[in-house]
Order: structure tokens, then C-alpha cells, then sequence
């Protein structure tokens, strides 16, 4: 094949200009071509009845947000993709013109059961389904038998997500459910309760399972956590969340040695004993093809385990993991200096996505160029020191490094000394991400912190037009921007050049903006369909998350 | 004032400031960098199409910037090629793949579209086997999925 055709953004751009006959033709091509005609075809709906942020990642050339009943009337074969949030004025009734759909979320969803359409019956009119995912349903009047049934109505499901659900508590149930499993190529359980006495078969596999996430905070099941990977020759992505002790161990001496695929694991467990976490990238490496993607096992939150934390990392760049990893998640337990994440910004070539806690913008002028440039998720705050103090310590604002700044223009207008101090170092920060072209996620903000709640005097890195943020307009793939603006507020004319610079904008998110300007702000967001919401997404949603 | 590139095979070619700063890339190299004698090397384009390029880039000099297209629909025509782009297009599928590459390395969005409606005209009217055979794509469906996209697409063949 061509090679400029093997590239997904060239495919789009071609069937952007064709029209629907041509675009199904290469809808049937092959698997790549379909997946990039197809957006053209269908349209994807997204409906919240709260004000909840989103966590589903949607384009956003296709996505309908706020869709009218009559609306979907018309529309409802062309949807292809529907989710349906927190939803209190709508019925499963209502949904019954998409007759066509391949993927369906349902999450707090109120199902009456006096509705014409119970889930079940709903389900069973869907034979084009694929994907399934049914969260929360807890406080409806469903029954756990109910519930079961529903799913085993969709024979082509090849992605099932259940959280918090309950089934029947007899094994026989689990054994159908078990051979509904044998063809899912992505299966999520979370908080889902398995029978005391359930055990597999002896000669069960899996041999479709590419992806597995199991996740229980109560109720542990040995069965479902070790026992299902481990018949799961194929699995590729595996996502464990477990309170028991001998977990880390049964995963190292059971589930790794089966499954020579795997590249792409997280445990989140509170029970680590020292070296464990390199014992465990240690089977990884000597069982698998030797390519970990992505590794998140977590470091707890006590500040005693920081030698512990860095010696993992050493270890990591040791055994040369660090040159082909797409991910890593940094954040922030322990503390990880700013140092090391900036080593890591210029040590992973294919880092595709990092999330750690806070970058300080010296050490990026101090360091060496990031070497990440395919680089699409970047959540890291990043913070400078204030200019008063640094002139105590004398640190990294001496004049010449001043006037070597003053070679960038632009942005010395308003300027008197004092002001070049903070300039110096926003800089390089802008420099380095303005080299991140494919970046499409760019949260700086201290919310990428998730408990740290004490308040720090730092200064984060604004996007201000006259500290530099012209320089960013390279980054036109950009579809998430976030950030603090401690000190000075955003105005309208920052707004104004990120929405004409970055065409994909779909979310922008800060806390506040310049009084005077934030009635216009609004107004041009709304314009130019920009939300301004705070997009929850964590790596594994935006990079791994099964699409169908 | 003029600028040196270096093509992947190190031939130098001298051009323009405005013509080279056709390419976002290039144009943001030299706000980076600052006027410079210094060839900017370009490892990722031959000098067989880097040629190409620039006589495209050396046509339209004096074009306008593009302005962002406001419109909600994210489909556009492909019927609307200009004269001198169609015959400039005319070569073999190899070189219009390796122009394509470079406009989207070297970030020229006209030439890019340009290119991609070129193929976009190849593939119209053309069965899914017939566009296999031109592009030498393999087909990696079961035979159930194809049966399945097909069942569908049914709807689509009338809109």
C-alpha cells in the first residue's frame, strides 16, 4: 500500500471530499478505511440532563450536543453512537428511532417500568450493536435477572462495560454469561459481584480478549481478577484495581506468564512490598514481546516511599523501557521532582502521553529540548518561582539571560525589567510545548494534582497573547486547553487567538476571566462551539479506550 | 531575501523568503530561529519532489492566507480544483503520494487539500475492489464483517 495512505490524518482528509456513495465504497476497503470514512457517514449524540462534566471523548465534527426530541426523530438511523447521561426527562421510548446503532452508554439512567420498552426488549431490536456500556443502573427498578437477560440479546457485542451491577447470584447465570465472554475482544467489570462458589472450567479461554479491566475497592474475587486473565492468551491491556495482598504476587507467578501479549498494564493496589514494582516489569519483559506501552502502578501517597518512587524510575531507564513507552503517569505520589519529569520529557522519544505533577519552568530552561514530539496528552502544571524570591538566591535570571530573551519581539511591548524576570522563564515553557505538534490534550493547571490540597504560593503558567502565546499557534491539532491564571485573568483577546489558531478546539477550561471581557468570552466560545467545561480524562480514556 | 533548503538527498535549492514561508513549518523554523544564511535541511523530502513543491509554492506566492472555513458541515467538494493545480497534478501516483506526504510534512494546507481531491477524483465511482487494486490495499475483513457493514449501509445508498 501507499504509504501516505497507512497515515489515519491523510485518510480523513481525502474522504472529507467524498460524498456518501464513494465514502461507503471505502467504508468496504478495509478496516482502516472504514474507521476513517466512517465518521463522515453517522453522527454521534451525546445526552447529559445534568451539568456533569463529560467524560466521554467525542470529535468534534460529529458530536450533537443538546439534541431536540424531533431532532432525533429525523436523524435516528444515521446515529451511530449514543450516550445517554444522568437522564431523567427522557425514555428508553424516545430512543427508538436509532435503529441502527453500533455503541451504547447508558450511566444513571431512570428506567420506569412502565415504559413500552424494557431494556431487554430494547437491546434485542439493536443486532448492529458492538458496544455496550451500562453504569449505575442501581437505583432503578431493574433486576438483576432483567439485567443479565438484556445483555445476553446482543449476540455481535464484542465490547461490554458493566458498572455497579448486580447478577443473579446462582452460578449457572455466571457459566452463560462466561461463554457471552468467549467472543468480547473488551470486557470492564466494575463492583460486579460474582457467586461465592463460582469457579471456570478447567478448559475455559478466552482467546478474544484483547482488553480487561477489573475493579474492586470491596468484595474481591480471585475467580474474576486472576482467573479470567489468565485464560486470556491474547490480552494486550490490563487494568487491575485490587485490595488484597498477595494480588502483586499471583499477578507476576499466574497472569504474566499467560499472557505473552500483554504491553499495557495498571494495578492500583495499597499493598507494595519494596522492589515489588520491579519484579513485576522484570516478568513483563521476560514473558512478553519485551515492549511495555504503558506501566501505572502507583506509588502511595507517604512521603517515606520517595527513594523508592526514584529508584523505580532508574530501574525503568535501566532496562531501556523508557525508549519505547507511550505513557507514563507521574502523578504525584510520592513528590516527584520537577527535575525528574523533565528528564523524562527528554528521554522518552514515543511518549505519546504524560501525566505528572508539576514541571518548574527552570528546569526546563536549564534542560536539554524535550524529545517527546509526538507528544498528544500533556497534563503537567507548570509553575515558576516568583521573580522577587529568585533574586535572593540569585538562581537563573541574571541580565544576560535577559537580553537573550529580548531576541523574541513580540513581546517586549509593555515590558519594564521587573516584568522581563517573569517573561524569561514562561518562555522556555512556551518554546519547548510549542515544539509538541500533535498535541491534542494540554491541561497545566494544579487540578492535574488530584489531592493536593494544601495551598502553594506558585506562580502556573498563563496563556496570555503578551507573555508569548502566540508562540503556540503551531499546535493546530489542540482539542483541550486548561489552565490556572492565578494572578493576571484571561481576556478576550487571549480567547480570540486561541479559537482562531487552534480550528479543533472543542473544550476550554479556567477559572476566571478578566471581569470586564467575560460576557464576550462566552459569547464567542458559544460561537465557535467551544465548551467550557473541564474535561475529566485521564490517559487510558484518551489513548486505549476501545473506540467502537 | 532568500532561503537554502536541503532535500533528504542534499541538493540545495535557493528560494524566496515568501515562497518557502508557503510551508507553516518552514515559516515557523525561521520566526524560531531568527534570518539566517544556514540551509534549512528538510530530511524528510527528495529533491525530485522538494522541485515540485516549490514550483507549486512559487505559483501561488501571492495567494491570501487561508481563512479557517466557519461552516459547521466538515465535508468540502472536490470538483473545484483550479486549472494550473489540475495539470501541476498530473503525475504518476507515486510522486502525487510523495507531494501529499510532504505537504503535510512541510504543512501546506492548500497543497495538501490539493492533493487529497486529486485522489478524492480517483476514487469516485470506483468499487471498493477497484480501490484496493489501485492503492494495493489489502482487505483484512472477515467476510461476516463485510456482509455486516454492508447490511448497514444499506440506508446510505439513497441519500
Amino acid at each position: 500500500m501507499e504509504f501516505a495512505l497507512s497515515l489515519e490524518e491523510i485518510r480523513i482528509n481525502i474522504a472529507r471530499f467524498l460524498g456518501n456513495r464513494d465514502l461507503l465504497a471505502c467504508a468496504l476497503v478495509s478496516r482502516a478505511w472504514y474507521s476513517s470514512s466512517s465518521i463522515f457517514l453517522y453522527y454521534d449524540v451525546h445526552l447529559d440532563d445534568s451539568h456533569r462534566y463529560q467524560g466521554v471523548h467525542l470529535r468534534k465534527s460529529h458530536i450533537k450536543r443538546n439534541i431536540r426530541r424531533q431532532q432525533l426523530q429525523q436523524i435516528g438511523h444515521l446515529v451511530r453512537r449514543l450516550v445517554l447521561d444522568n437522564l431523567i426527562f427522557w425514555k428508553l421510548d424516545d430512543f427508538c428511532t436509532c435503529s441502527r446503532l453500533w455503541s451504547l452508554s447508558i450511566n444513571e439512567i431512570y428506567l420506569d417500568p412502565g415504559q413500552n420498552h424494557t431494556l431487554a426488549n430494547y437491546l434485542a431490536r439493536h443486532p448492529s450493536l458492538r458496544s455496550l456500556r451500562i453504569a449505575n443502573l442501581i437505583n432503578s427498578p431493574i433486576g438483576s435477572v432483567e439485567l443479565l437477560l438484556a445483555i445476553l440479546t446482543c449476540p455481535g457485542l464484542t465490547t461490554l462495560h458493566l458498572e455497579y451491577a448486580s447478577f443473579p447470584q446462582d452460578s449457572s447465570t455466571w457459566d452463560l454469561f462466561g461463554s457471552f465472554c468467549s467472543q468480547l475482544r473488551s470486557l470492564t467489570l466494575v463492583q460486579v459481584s460474582l457467586p461465592k462458589t463460582f469457579a471456570w472450567p478447567n478448559d475455559a479461554t478466552f482467546p478474544k480478549l484483547e482488553q480487561l479491566k477489573i475493579d474492586y475497592h470491596t468484595d474481591y474475587n480471585h475467580c474474576l481478577a486472576i482467573g479470567l486473565p489468565k485464560r486470556c492468551p491474547n490480552l494486550r491491556i490490563f487494568q487491575l484495581l485490587s485490595n488484597v495482598e498477595s494480588t502483586a504476587d499471583d499477578l507476576i507467578n499466574e497472569v504474566i506468564p499467560a499472557c505473552p501479549r500483554l504491553e499495557i498494564l495498571q494495578f492500583l493496589s495499597p499493598y507494595w512490598r519494596r522492589n515489588q514494582r520491579c519484579w513485576l516489569v522484570d516478568s513483563l519483559l521476560r514473558h512478553t514481546g519485551g515492549t511495555i506501552r504503558w506501566i501505572d502502578l502507583p506509588l502511595q501517597s507517604d512521603e517515606t516511599c520517595y527513594p523508592e518512587g526514584i529508584e523505580f524510575l532508574d530501574y525503568l531507564e535501566r532496562q531501556s523501557v523508557f525508549e519505547k513507552l507511550e505513557a507514563i503517569q507521574l502523578e504525584n505520589r510520592p513528590w516527584i521532582p520537577s527535575s525528574v519529569v523533565q528528564a523524562i520529557l527528554c528521554s522518552c522519544p514515543n511518549l505519546r502521553a504524560i501525566h505528572a505533577n508539576s514541571i518548574a519552568t527552570a528546569d526546563i530552561e536549564n534542560g536539554t529540548p524535550w524529545v517527546c514530539l509526538g507528544l498528544e496528552f500533556f497534563k503537567i502544571s507548570i509553575t515558576y518561582e516568583d521573580p522577587i524570591c529568585d533574586d535572593d538566591t540569585g538562581s537563573f535570571h541574571s541580565r544576560s539571560d535577559l537580553s537573550s530573551r529580548n531576541t523574541i519581539r513580540h513581546v517586549g511591548s509593555n515590558t519594564g525589567i521587573g516584568k522581563c524576570h517573569l517573561f524569561g522563564p514562561m518562555l522556555a515553557a512556551y518554546e519547548q510545548l510549542a515544539r509538541l505538534r500533535h498535541l491534542r490534550f494540554l491541561d497545566t493547571s494544579r487540578h492535574s494534582v488530584i489531592f493536593s490540597m494544601r495551598m502553594e504560593l506558585k506562580n502556573y503558567l498563563c496563556f496570555r497573547v503578551e507573555y508569548g502565546l502566540e508562540l503556540l499557534e503551531p499546535l493546530k491539532r489542540l482539542e483541550y486547553i486548561v489552565f490556572e491564571d492565578t494572578f493576571i485573568r484571561t481576556r478576550y483577546s487571549d480567547v480570540e487567538f486561541m479559537v482562531r489558531a487552534w480550528p479543533n478546539l472543542n473544550y476550554f477550561f479556567n477559572h476566571t476571566f478578566n471581569r470586564n471581557d467575560e460576557q464576550k468570552i462566552e459569547q464567542l466560545l458559544r460561537r465557535h462551539d467551544v465548551a467550557r467545561d473541564y474535561p475529566f480524562l485521564g490517559i487510558f480514556d484518551f489513548l486505549y479506550r476501545p473506540k467502537y | 531575501m532568500t532561503i537554502t533548503l536541503t532535500s533528504l538527498d542534499n541538493v540545495e535549492f535557493k528560494v524566496d523568503k515568501d515562497v518557502a514561508e508557503r510551508s507553516i513549518l518552514i515559516k515557523n523554523m525561521i520566526d524560531d530561529i531568527g534570518e539566517t544564511d544556514a540551509p534549512i535541511p528538510l530530511p524528510n523530502v527528495s529533491s525530485a519532489v522538494l522541485t515540485k513543491v516549490i514550483e507549486y509554492c512559487e505559483h501561488h506566492r501571492h495567494d491570501p492566507p487561508q481563512v479557517q472555513d466557519e461552516s459547521d458541515d466538515p465535508r468540502k467538494r472536490s470538483n473545484d480544483i483550479e486549472e494550473w493545480d489540475m495539470k501541476f497534478m498530473q503525475v504518476d501516483q507515486e510522486m502525487l503520494f510523495e507531494i501529499i506526504l510532504a505537504a503535510n510534512y512541510l504543512d501546506i494546507k492548500p497543497l495538501l487539500d490539493v492533493g487529497c481531491k486529486t485522489v478524492a477524483n480517483i476514487i469516485k465511482g470506483k468499487t471498493p475492489e477497484e480501490i484496493r487494486k489501485v492503492f494495493n490495499i489489502v482487505n483484512d475483513f472477515t467476510p461476516e464483517e463485510e456482509a455486516q457493514i454492508k447490511k448497514e449501509n444499506e440506508w446510505a445508498e439513497d441519500r
